[in-house]
């Protein structure tokens, strides 16, 4: 699987039934029908990496800093396949093409993420956080999972 | 769809694509949505009254009703909400429709006050809002005139109690 | 109860600046390596507002995804003027529960353990500082255990 370049007619996977700034942006099934889908912005300038995989969804890598050559990954899905295939070349576009040396990203347990995804590819959880987002009239947890390159 | 069945609810922000479904709305004597002589008001006051909250509710796709919500206060958690369907909907549609939209509002931030208000002289909104369960909180009186004769402004509100 | 006076954008730049090497990693910047305007610019994109406590520097960003959770930090190893901020927080602004996020051998960060704060991860190698990678800290408090 390649990573695409983001055009203006892409513009409709931006949104969708996500929790804001998840790694792992299933669609939910139960997002009410008149709350507005999560939208990410479209890339207009460096400060964000964001790509399209044909046919599942968006990546995007924000909070790039060159510094500390890490990002904060979100990825919003519309569909529900290839997402190991999906993992693998996420972490291989941050490490290889953009040379990173650390990838980040927010899991919120309630959700029931597939982290087993995310665990073979080489994340790890690395720190929980009580009450970090608000979902359906409460506060839930979240959870830090973040991979290291290692070479 | 029978007439027991609840229609599937949309919306979208309020935009020129709607325009002619909108004003149809204000065509009815009493679709009261920020107005209390809807059905004399020419188009650009109508288009005024429209502003960026403002959002249309549709029912399987057809554009039945406007809402809009407010923020009241910052940080409070505090919000106004306006919320009018046309005349042909059934009561149920509207507490159906409220259902959802609180829902939608408490779904990504937190709600403690969710206040309605209507005029008094405005039969169906009444209703709504008597039927809803809101709290009713109190007569502002004598505040608007309507054909011929002085009315209050009533308010309603559901509060959820904070968590902590 | 320390005194903690609001700072502006600008006065919050130059105590960053002037807390020197006990600044870095506040809030995720780094005076030592980033100029003035762009600390402004990260200050205002996080909505943070910074405080002066006597000698120590504390602010907070508060959690967009959930606004009774506040991202806190501080230049000193003393808890007081922490405190006093979480305190202001839990005051004016219903917080709930506060993070830190702070480089593993912060000042800072010894005032989040005496605050009462837990730890709650670890972020290996988040940060390069000193020719180094850093592993950073990620400290949670909560509103009815850690202040006074």
């Amino acid at each position: 699987m390649r990573l695409r370049g983001y055009r203006r007619g892409d513009a409709h996977l931006l949104a969708g039934p996500w929790l804001p700034g998840e790694l792992l942006g299933l669609p939910m099934i139960d997002w009410p029908m008149l709350a507005e889908p999560t939208t990410v912005p479209a890339p207009t300038d460096p400060s964000q990496e964001l790509c399209i995989a044909s046919g599942l969804g968006f990546v995007r890598y924000t909070e790039l800093d060159w510094v500390h050559r890490r990002a904060r990954v979100e990825i919003g899905l519309h569909a529900l396949h290839s997402l190991d295939v999906l993992l693998k070349t996420v972490v291989a576009h941050g490490f290889l093409t953009l040379n990173l040396s650390r990838l980040y990203g927010w899991v919120t347990p309630v959700l029931d993420p597939p982290t087993g995804l995310l665990g073979d590819v080489g994340f790890q959880r690395e720190a929980t956080l009580p009450e970090s987002a608000w979902l359906d009239g409460r506060p839930v947890d979240r959870e830090i999972w973040g991979v290291v390159r290692n070479d | 769809m029978t007439t027991t069945e609840l229609p599937h609810w949309s919306s979208r922000p309020y935009s020129d694509a709607d325009r002619d479904a909108v004003l149809a709305l204000f065509t009815e004597a009493d679709f009261f949505f920020r107005t209390g002589d809807p059905d004399t008001r020419p188009e650009w006051e109508i288009l005024e009254l429209l502003d960026e909250d403002t959002h249309v509710l549709l029912a399987d796709g057809e554009v039945v009703g406007l809402y809009a919500v407010e923020s009241e206060a910052n940080n409070a958690c505090h919000y106004s909400m306006q919320l009018r369907l046309r005349a042909s909907a059934p009561l149920r549609w509207w507490l159906a429709a409220f259902e959802e939209l609180v829902r939608a509002n408490r779904w990504r931030r937190e709600v403690v006050r969710l206040a309605l208000r209507f005029d008094e002289f405005d039969d169906r909104g009444l209703a709504f809002a008597r039927a809803a369960g809101l709290r009713a909180e109190g007569t502002l009186a004598a505040v608007t005139v309507h054909d011929g004769s002085r009315y209050g402004y009533v308010s309603f509100a559901r509060i959820w109690e904070p968590i902590s | 109860m320390t005194e903690i006076l609001r700072l502006d954008v600008e006065a919050a730049v130059s105590e960053l600046r002037a807390s020197g090497d006990s600044a870095r990693g506040f809030l995720g910047l780094d005076p030592v390596t980033q100029n003035d305007s762009l600390l402004a610019a990260e200050l205002q994109a996080v909505a943070a507002q910074l405080f002066s406590a006597g000698e120590a520097l504390v602010g907070f960003a508060p959690n967009t995804d959930q606004p009774r959770q506040a991202y806190v930090a501080s230049t000193s190893a003393d808890p007081e003027p922490l405190r006093a901020l979480l305190e202001f927080l839990t005051t004016y602004q219903r917080c709930t529960t506060f993070v830190a996020v702070v480089p593993a051998d912060a000042e800072g960060g010894k005032a989040f353990e005496a605050c009462g704060f837990e730890r709650a991860g670890v972020l290996p190698q988040h940060r390069w500082q000193n020719y180094d990678w850093q592993d950073v800290l990620v400290y949670v408090g909560r509103a009815d255990s850690c202040r006074s």
